[in-house]
């Protein structure tokens, strides 16, 4: 007699697991923005490509909600349990996803398109999804748990971090910006002028300046640190500081574990 | 080692350890990175659910494992060599983490859940206990789980240091979470009825290694720890390791 129940605990031990369905359902939202300047995003982690364009007059989003469930039936009620919330509150609105506590962690949103308009301000708290935003050039400004973060544009200033991930930032604003774990690439464009401040503590960090003109130069690293611009060329380690012209922009890197890299962007040709 | 048992006491030093550093390795090499990306679409949880598979069984068989030596380690040093399970005791009281292996909404799109618990249960007819099973405290993501539920059990084999037995209960589960935009309704109840299966290896007297298959049905969601959930309905096989005491 023992033997088939041995048998039978031994085989439920190695078939631990649980059966049921899964449950997706399209999504699609357009907020007018009318009177709004800045717009924070609290959603569920999901990875986001945001797109500002200089027509559009709305937030326009598409994607969709997926979910699991004991039944086809549960999975699909689940699904259609979450809901977007956009409040405003003067000159500011916050997107977020209300999910009933019945359905928390039963349920993701992944959104494939997202467009607005490319003069407002944009702020995003996360915890994990990979973020691309471009030709966004208001104020940027993206908090991540975990995920690698790209920003193409961001004319009124970009401030990042992210806990593990690279960070590509090519702007014409002042930039700052950290990550924990990952590699920092920074281009500065048009006329250059913008501060750079950024760290990661494990990681290289690698600057392209559109101009060495009044630099305030000040950078830590573990590894090597190269410098190599009009004004100031240097291979040296642990710290470097130098100051160019009147010292009015500030180049600030920290990288204890990493490299440090400052260049002249190159100039595409005429 | 300390017994002068020197081929026991390395041989499960080192299983212990390869245990240990396994299941840490498998743990390591989860990088949050790899579920970042856009357009993943739960296509990794083969290869996610195998990892969870491996996780659990390194650590459900660490924590036997570790029992066992502590266990054996006294029973050398008493100099007990078949220990005399107490059939006649009163109350047991067991502490078990019952875990599976289940699907995730999103990404990664499998995981392990662990549920740890402790049960206390009273003898009053030989063979026949009942009680309260699955006493535990699950936080979460903003919301914090309360469980435990009644469980009637009957021992129908004693041989030796060896137990089988058979039960049936509840897991009752309150949550509460934080209200936040995030949440509409900040409670939620679930039941989760269950048959389980019970071995138990006795290496002392009053002490036991516990094996628990059991079957259950949440009736609502079931919360577990982090950010982990399974949906009503969801039919869920689990397998308890842990140790029981007997007063």
């Amino acid at each position: 007699m023992r033997a088939p129940i041995l048998s039978l605990i031994l085989l439920t031990g190695v078939s631990a697991c649980v059966l049921g369905h899964r449950g997706v359902v399209a999504l699609e939202a357009d907020y007018p923005l009318a009177g709004i300047d800045a717009i924070r995003l609290e959603l569920p982690d999901t990875p986001l490509t945001i797109v500002g364009s200089p027509t559009a007059t709305s937030l326009s989003l598409s994607g969709y909600w997926s979910a699991v469930g004991g039944s086809q039936q549960i999975a699909a009620d689940n699904v259609t349990a979450p809901a977007l919330d956009f409040a405003r509150d003067g000159r500011f609105a916050i997107l977020s996803a209300i999910i009933p506590l019945a359905a928390r962690d039963l349920v993701d949103l992944e959104l494939t398109d997202f467009t607005m308009p490319a003069d407002r301000d944009l702020e995003i708290w996360s915890g994990l999804g990979d973020i691309q935003v471009a030709h966004v050039e208001g104020n940027i400004s993206i908090d991540l748990d975990a995920g690698h973060i790209e920003v193409f544009g961001g004319a009124g200033g970009v401030g990042v971090r992210t806990g593990a991930g690279d960070l590509e930032i090519i702007s014409t604003g002042n930039v700052s910006g950290s990550t924990r774990s990952g590699q920092i690439h920074v281009v500065q464009e048009g006329v250059g002028g913008g501060d750079i401040v950024m760290s990661a503590l494990y990681g290289d960090i690698d600057v392209e300046l559109a101009a060495d003109a009044n630099l305030d130069l000040q950078i830590a690293a573990g590894g090597d640190i190269r410098v190599q611009t009009s004004t100031v060329s240097t291979v040296t380690s642990r710290r470097f500081v130098r100051e160019v012209g009147n010292g009015a922009v500030k180049i600030w890197l920290e990288a204890p574990y990493g490299r440090v890299t400052v260049r002249l962007r190159e100039q595409a040709a005429p | 080692m300390v017994n002068e048992e020197f081929g026991k006491g390395a041989g499960m030093l080192l299983g212990a350890a390869t245990l240990g550093l396994g299941a840490w390795a498998l743990r390591a090499s989860r990088d949050p990175l790899d579920f970042s990306a856009p357009d993943l679409a739960s296509t990794t949880f083969g290869g996610e659910a195998i990892q969870a598979v491996g996780f659990g069984l390194l650590t459900g068989g660490l924590q036997l494992l570790w029992a066992a030596q502590v266990m054996d380690a006294y029973a050398g040093a008493a100099g007990i060599t078949r220990p005399n399970p107490r059939y006649g005791h009163r109350l047991a009281l067991q502490v078990t983490r019952m875990a599976t292996v289940a699907y995730r909404a999103g990404d990664p799109a499998a995981d392990f859940y662990p549920d740890w618990g402790i049960s206390l249960m009273a003898q009053p007819y030989r063979r026949l206990s009942v009680g309260l099973g699955d006493l535990g405290v699950h936080p979460g993501d903003g919301r914090t789980s309360v469980q435990g539920g009644p469980r009637i059990h009957y021992r129908f084999l004693e041989r030796g240091r060896v137990w089988i037995g058979a039960g049936v209960g509840a897991v009752l589960q309150g949550t509460v979470a934080r209200a936040t935009a995030a949440s509409a309704r900040n409670r939620a109840f679930s039941a989760i009825p269950y048959g389980q299966l019970d071995l138990r290896l006795f290496i002392l007297d009053r002490w036991s290694l516990d094996l628990v298959p059991r079957v259950s049905v949440p009736l609502g969601t079931r919360f577990y720890g982090g950010d982990r959930a399974l949906p009503s309905h969801a039919l869920t096989f689990e397998l308890g390791t842990g140790v029981g005491v007997y007063f």
